[in-house]
C-alpha cells in the first residue's frame, strides 16, 4: 500500500511539472498560434542565471547563493524580462504571420539563445546546488518523499488556481481568455492585443521560472540542452488536452506525467525503454479520434 | 535574389579555394601533420576538449625536444633532434565538428586534404564515426581520442582505425572485479541510462563479469533516460529491493548521471555508488552536496597531487603553465599519449606511411605511455585490460586516490571478429 | 498567347523547373571545376538537404498544412536502404532481427534506393490515411507525434536498427553528382505534381477549403496523395544521407534536422518550389561562409575571424530577420518568373487557384 501511494506521489509530482510547462506553452499557443520552442530556453536561462557567467569548468553560484526569498523573485524577474524581450524583439514584428513562420521564428530564437548560452558558459554541463533541503526526503504520513515533490504539487495547485482566478475574475484575465478562444473576434470587441500578448508572455515567463527552479532543485545540474525533452513532452501534452484550452494543457501535461511514471513502473524491463513510444502512440490516437483534444474549445473547430 | 544567391555561393567558393590550395608533399624537412577533427564548441567538448589540449602540449614538447618519458619509450633521439624521423617537426591542423555528423565527415575529409596521415576523431563512436570513415576511406591512420566502443577498430570502421581508450565492456569488467575483490561487495544493483551505447556496453560488461564471480549476485537492474527530469519511480522501485545491495553501479554520464545521483542521495539511499570515466571528474560535485560513499574508476589521476607519478606531475605542470588551471578530467592524458604513440610508431617504422604506422602500432605491447600500458594487436585496436585508477569521495567534496587496479580477466573482443 | 510559338510556350510552362535546374547545374559545375573535395562535400550535403526540403514542400507547400514530422520518413528510407545494401554476413551478426529474406539479399544501390523510397512512401501512406481526416493543426501535431514515436521505436529496436549505436559498412557511393541527379529528379516530381490535377486541387484547397470542397475536391484524398509522395522523396534523401556518410545513427533524425530543414523551407518561402530551393541554397551558403569566417578568412589585407560559436547566433538572427521582413519567405510564394517579356500576372497563386478550380470542374458532377 505504501508502495502504491509512493507511486501516486511520484506520478502526481511529475505530472505537475509537465502541467506547469505545458501551461506556459499552451497559453501562447492558444492566443498566438505560436508553438514556442523558446519556452525551453526560458527554463534554461532561469537555471543558468543561478551561476556566475563564465567559461570555467567549476561553476560559482551567483543568484543561487542568495537567500531563497531573494533568489526566487530574482529568477522570476529575469525570466519574465527575457520572455518579454523575445516578444518585443522577435514575435511582435511577426504578429499575424502564419503558424509555420511563427514556429520557425521561435526556432530561430531558441537557436540563438542556445548558442548565447554556449558562448557564455560553454557547452559543458555545470553543477549548482540550490534547495538541497528541499531535495531531501521527508516523512509524510507513512511515506518518505522528497519535499520537492510536494513543493512541485503545491506550486502547480497554487499557480493553476491563481491563474484560474486571474482568468475568471479580472478584466485582463477575461480578455486573455477571449483572445485564446478567438483572437480575431476578441480584438474586434476591444481587447488590446499588445497588452494581452505581453501579459501572456509574462505569465509564461513566470511559469518557466518556476519550472526551472523546481527542475534545478531536483537535478542540481545545468546543460544547455536540459529542457528540450521537457518542452517536447509539454508540447505534446497541450495537444492531448486540447489546443487553445488552458485547462486542457494543464490536464494534458498532468496525464502524460502520470502515464510516464505508471508505464515506467508496470512495464516489463525489456519494454521500459519504449515507454515514450506508448505515450506518443496515445497522442496519435487522441488526435485521430478526438482531434480537438480531450477538452474542446471553439477555437479549433475548423474555421473552415 | 538569384544574383545574391549566386554571389553568396561564389563567395563561399572563393573562400574555400583561398583556404585550401596547399597540399604538402613529403620531404625531409616538411612538418608531419596531425589532424584533429574534434568538437571545439558544442556539447562534445566535455569529452573532446581535454584530449585536444593534451595533443597540443605533446606536439609542443616534441618540437621543443622535451617529450615526457622519452627514455622509457626509447625516443631519446626525438628529443635530441627536436623532431621525429631525424628532426621533422609536428604540426596540428584542426576542424570543429560542432558535434554534427555531416560536419564531422567534412572535417574528416578536410584533415585528409590537409595532408594529415594520422588524425584524431571525436570520443564517441556515433559522433566520431563519420570522420573516422573518411580516414579509413583515405587509408590514413585515425585514432579516437577517447571512444570506448569496440566497433571503432578493425572490426568496425576499418583496419587503420584505433582508439586510445579502454573498451566500455572492459571498463565494466575492471569495475566489477575491483568492487568484488578490493571492496568485498557481493550484492550489486545496476542502473542504466539507456540513451547512449557506451552506457549500455558498460553495464553489460559489469553485469556479465559480476555474475561470473563466485558468490556475487545481481539483485536488480533498472533503466532511466539521460534527460528524465525525475527518476523518482526508479528510486521507489529500488527501495523495495531487499536486502539492500552493497553497491549500485550507475552507467550514465554528466549531466543526467549527476542528476540521478542527486536524487538517489536525497532519497536517503546511502548505498555505495560506482561509476566509470563518463562521470568525468569532480566538477559536478556541487550537484550532490556532501557526496559520500562514491567510488569512481577512470583512466588516470589528475585529482590527488600527492599520488602523481613523476611523468604525470611533469605533464600537469606544463598544462598549468599553458592553460592556467588544472585539467578537469584524466582524459587529457589520452591526447598526450596519442602523440607519444604516433612518435614511437614513426620512429619504429622509419616512415610516415600509414600502413607502416599501423603495423608498428599493432606491435605495441604494454608500452608505457603517459596514460598507462598500452597494447594493440592486429585484431584489437582498443584497450581491454589497461589498469584503471580508482578514487573515492567521502563527503569532502573531492576525489581521493585509492589505487590503480588491473583486471585479471580481459574482455574478449572475439565476438566482434565476425564483422570482417 | 496566340503569337507565342509552341516551343516558347513549353519553355514558359516549364520555366520554374528549368530555371531552378539551371541554377543548381551552374553551382555544381563551378564547384566541380574547382576540384575542391571539401566544397563538393558541402554542396552534396546541401543537395541532400534540398531533396528533404523539396519533399516537405510537396506536402506542406501545396496543402498549407505544417508538417513537423517528415524526418521520420527519411529515417525509414535510410534504414530500409541499409537493410538492403549491407553485406549479408554483417547483417547476420549485427541485425539478427531482420527477416531472412532481407538478411540474405544484397541489392545494388539503385534498386535499393528506389525500394527504400517506396518503403518510406508506404509508411507515409499508412500514417496519412490515419491522420489526414482531422483539422490542419491536429494534423501537423500528429505528424510530430509520429516522428517522436518512430524515433523512440527505432532507438530501441536493437535487433533491426542497432538501437542507439550506429550502423556502419554502408557502401559510400554517393557523391555530389549523384545528389545533383536526384535533386533534379525530385524537383521534377514536385513540379509535375504541382501542375497536375491533383496538385492543383490541393493548392485550391489550401487557398479556400470551402470553395474547393464545393467544387468536389476531396481534401482528405488529396492530402493523402501529397503526403505519400512527400514521404517517398524524403525517404530518398534518407538513403542518400546514409550512403553519403557511410554511417547511420537514429539520433541524426530528430528535432535539430527537423528544424533546420523546416527553416530552409520557410525562409525560402513555403508556397513555391523556388522557395524551397532558394531557402536551401541561401542557408547552406551562409553556413559555409560563416564556417570559413570562423576559421579566419583573408579578404584583401583584412583578416576576418569570428569567435568560435558565433556563426550559429548570426545564422539564427538572419533567419529571424528574414521572417520579420519577408514573412512569406524570400520568394514570397512565387516561382522564378519568365525573364523575357510579358510578365505573368504577379500573384501566381491566384491564377493557380483558378486553374485548379477549372481542373477540378469535371469532377464536380461525379
Amino acid at each position: 500500500m505504501t508502495f502504491f501511494f509512493q507511486i501516486v506521489i511520484d506520478a502526481v509530482s511529475l505530472g505537475s511539472l509537465y502541467a506547469l510547462t505545458a501551461l506556459g506553452i499552451g497559453l501562447l499557443f492558444g492566443i498566438l498560434r505560436l508553438i514556442n520552442f523558446a519556452h525551453g530556453n526560458f527554463i534554461t536561462i532561469g537555471a543558468y542565471a543561478l551561476i556566475v557567467p563564465s567559461t570555467a569548468v567549476v561553476a560559482t553560484p551567483f543568484i543561487g547563493a542568495w537567500a531563497w526569498f531573494l533568489m526566487i523573485p530574482a529568477i522570476i524577474a529575469i525570466v519574465i524580462v527575457v520572455a518579454l524581450g523575445t516578444e518585443r524583439i522577435a514575435f511582435r514584428p511577426l504578429r499575424g504571420a502564419n503558424m509555420s513562420s511563427l514556429l520557425i521564428a521561435s526556432f530561430a530564437v531558441s537557436y540563438v539563445l542556445d548558442h548565447v548560452i554556449i558562448l557564455i558558459f560553454t557547452g559543458r554541463p555545470k553543477a549548482v546546488n540550490v534547495g538541497a533541503e528541499l531535495a531531501r526526503h521527508i516523512s509524510f504520513l507513512d511515506l518518505r518523499v522528497p519535499a520537492i515533490q510536494l513543493v512541485t504539487i503545491a506550486a502547480a495547485i497554487i499557480l493553476l488556481g491563481g491563474l484560474a482566478l486571474f482568468l475568471k475574475r479580472t478584466s485582463y484575465g477575461i480578455q486573455m481568455r477571449a483572445a485564446a478562444e478567438d483572437f480575431d473576434t476578441a480584438r474586434l470587441l476591444g481587447v488590446r492585443a499588445n497588452t494581452v500578448i505581453a501579459l501572456a508572455f509574462a505569465i509564461s515567463g513566470l511559469l518557466a521560472a518556476v519550472v526551472s527552479l523546481i527542475f534545478i532543485t531536483q537535478t542540481g545540474i545545468l546543460s544547455f540542452r536540459m529542457s528540450l525533452n521537457l518542452v517536447i513532452v509539454a508540447f505534446i501534452s497541450t495537444v492531448i488536452g486540447g489546443i487553445g484550452s488552458l485547462v486542457g494543457a494543464a490536464a494534458g501535461g498532468f496525464l502524460v506525467g502520470v502515464a510516464s511514471v505508471v508505464l515506467q513502473t508496470v512495464l516489463p524491463d525489456d519494454y521500459k525503454l519504449t515507454r515514450d513510444a506508448f505515450v506518443f502512440g496515445f497522442v496519435v490516437l487522441v488526435l485521430i479520434f478526438r482531434p480537438d483534444g480531450l477538452i474542446v474549445t471553439r477555437a479549433v473547430r475548423e474555421r473552415v | 535574389m538569384i544574383r545574391s544567391v549566386l554571389l553568396a555561393s561564389g563567395l563561399a567558393v572563393a573562400l574555400c579555394i583561398g583556404g585550401l590550395v596547399a597540399t604538402p608533399k613529403a620531404s625531409a624537412d616538411e612538418p608531419i601533420v596531425i589532424g584533429q577533427a574534434l568538437d571545439f564548441s558544442n556539447w562534445m567538448l566535455t569529452y573532446d576538449g581535454q584530449p585536444q589540449r593534451g595533443m597540443e602540449i605533446a606536439v609542443e614538447d616534441v618540437n621543443a625536444g622535451d617529450l615526457i618519458a622519452a627514455e622509457e619509450l626509447g625516443l631519446t633521439e626525438v628529443n635530441e633532434a627536436k623532431g621525429v624521423l631525424g628532426g621533422r617537426k609536428l604540426e596540428l591542423i584542426k576542424c570543429d565538428t560542432k558535434a554534427d555528423r555531416e560536419q564531422g565527415a567534412k572535417c574528416g575529409a578536410e584533415m585528409v586534404q590537409g595532408g594529415a596521415k594520422f588524425a584524431a576523431f571525436s570520443c564517441d563512436y556515433d559522433m566520431g564515426g563519420p570522420a573516422a570513415l573518411q580516414y579509413a576511406a583515405a587509408g590514413i591512420v585515425g585514432v579516437s581520442v577517447c571512444g570506448s566502443d569496440p566497433k571503432i577498430g578493425v572490426q568496425g570502421i576499418g583496419p587503420t582505425i584505433f582508439t586510445m581508450s579502454t573498451a566500455a565492456n572492459a571498463q565494466g569488467y575492471v569495475l566489477a572485479e575491483w568492487a568484488y575483490k578490493q571492496k568485498g561487495w557481493r550484492n550489486a544493483y545496476s542502473l542504466l541510462d539507456n540513451s547512449i551505447e557506451y552506457d549500455k556496453s558498460l553495464c553489460i560488461g559489469f553485469d556479465e563479469r559480476w555474475e561470473e564471480m563466485a558468490g556475487a549476485k545481481l539483485l536488480g537492474k533498472d533503466v532511466f533516460k539521460q534527460d528524465d527530469p525525475s527518476i523518482s519511480a526508479q528510486i521507489t522501485a529500488y527501495k523495495a529491493i531487499s536486502p539492500e545491495p552493497d553497491v549500485m553501479m550507475i552507467c550514465s554520464y554528466i549531466p543526467g548521471g549527476a542528476s540521478a545521483l542527486r536524487q538517489i542521495r536525497a532519497a536517503g539511499i546511502e548505498t555505495p555508488v560506482l561509476t566509470s570515466e563518463s562521470f568525468a571528474g569532480q566538477f559536478w560535485f556541487d550537484s550532490v552536496p556532501g557526496l559520500a560513499n562514491y567510488y569512481h574508476g577512470t583512466h588516470g589521476n589528475v585529482f590527488s597531487p600527492e599520488n602523481f607519478t613523476a611523468d604525470e606531475k611533469e605533464f600537469l605542470d606544463k598544462y598549468q603553465a599553458k592553460y592556467g588551471e588544472m585539467p578537469p578530467s584524466s582524459h587529457v592524458y589520452l591526447g598526450y599519449s596519442m602523440v607519444q604513440a604516433y612518435v614511437k610508431a614513426l620512429q619504429q617504422a622509419g616512415t610516415d606511411e600509414p600502413m607502416e604506422i599501423v603495423k608498428a602500432m599493432e606491435t605495441f605491447n604494454d608500452v608505457a605511455l603517459l596514460i598507462g600500458p598500452t597494447t594493440w594487436t592486429a585484431d584489437t585496436h582498443i584497450q581491454n585490460r589497461r589498469p584503471w585508477t580508482f578514487f573515492e569521495a567521502q563527503g569532502d567534496g573531492k576525489l581521493s586516490f585509492i589505487e590503480k587496479f588491473r583486471a585479471e580477466k580481459a574482455w574478449d573482443i572475439g565476438q566482434l571478429k565476425a564483422w570482417d | 498567347m496566340g503569337s507565342v510559338g509552341p516551343l516558347e510556350k513549353q519553355l514558359r510552362r516549364y520555366w520554374p523547373l528549368l530555371s531552378l535546374a539551371a541554377i543548381l547545374f551552374v553551382i555544381v559545375l563551378v564547384v566541380d571545376a574547382t576540384g575542391d573535395v571539401l566544397l563538393q562535400r558541402t554542396v552534396a550535403d546541401g543537395l541532400i538537404k534540398l531533396i528533404i526540403v523539396v519533399g516537405i514542400y510537396v506536402f506542406m507547400g501545396n496543402s498549407g498544412v505544417l508538417s513537423f514530422g517528415s524526418i521520420v520518413y527519411m529515417m525509414v528510407g535510410a534504414y530500409a536502404a541499409a537493410w538492403m545494401t549491407l553485406l549479408p554476413n554483417l547483417k547476420k551478426f549485427t541485425l539478427p532481427g531482420l527477416p531472412d529474406f532481407l538478411i540474405n539479399t544484397q541489392l545494388d544501390p539503385l534498386p535499393a534506393l528506389i525500394l527504400a523510397g517506396l518503403v518510406a512512401a508506404v509508411v507515409a501512406l499508412v500514417v496519412a490515411l490515419a491522420i489526414m481526416r482531422t483539422n490542419p493543426i491536429a494534423i501537423s501535431i500528429a505528424t510530430f507525434a509520429v516522428l517522436a514515436g518512430g524515433y523512440t521505436v527505432y532507438n530501441n529496436w536493437e535487433r533491426v536498427t542497432l538501437g542507439t549505436s550506429s550502423i556502419i559498412g554502408l557502401p559510400m557511393y554517393v557523391n555530389m553528382w549523384i545528389c545533383f541527379y536526384w535533386a533534379l529528379i525530385v524537383m521534377g516530381i514536385a513540379f509535375f505534381y504541382q501542375i497536375s490535377r491533383f496538385g492543383l486541387a490541393l493548392r485550391a484547397s489550401r487557398e479556400d477549403p470551402v470553395a474547393a470542397q464545393a467544387f468536389g475536391i476531396n481534401i482528405y484524398v488529396q492530402r493523402v496523395i501529397a503526403f505519400t509522395l512527400s514521404g517517398f522523396i524524403v525517404g530518398i534523401a534518407g538513403v542518400l544521407h546514409g550512403h553519403f556518410l557511410g554511417i547511420l545513427t537514429v539520433a541524426a533524425f530528430w528535432v535539430p534536422l527537423t528544424f533546420i530543414t523546416l527553416a530552409m523551407l520557410v525562409v525560402g518561402g513555403q508556397n513555391s518550389l523556388a522557395g524551397a530551393v532558394v531557402g536551401v541554397v541561401v542557408i547552406t551558403a551562409a553556413t559555409e561562409v560563416f564556417r570559413q569566417l570562423e576559421k579566419g578568412a583573408e579578404i584583401g589585407s583584412l583578416v576576418l575571424q569570428f569567435p568560435l560559436g558565433i556563426q550559429e547566433i548570426i545564422l539564427g538572427v538572419i533567419m529571424l530577420l528574414i521572417m520579420m521582413f519577408r514573412p512569406a519567405g524570400i520568394m514570397g510564394g512565387r516561382e522564378i518568373p519568365w525573364p523575357f517579356g510579358r510578365p505573368k500576372p504577379p500573384r501566381a497563386a491566384v491564377t493557380e487557384s483558378v486553374e485548379a478550380v477549372e481542373a477540378a470542374k469535371p469532377r464536380a458532377g461525379d
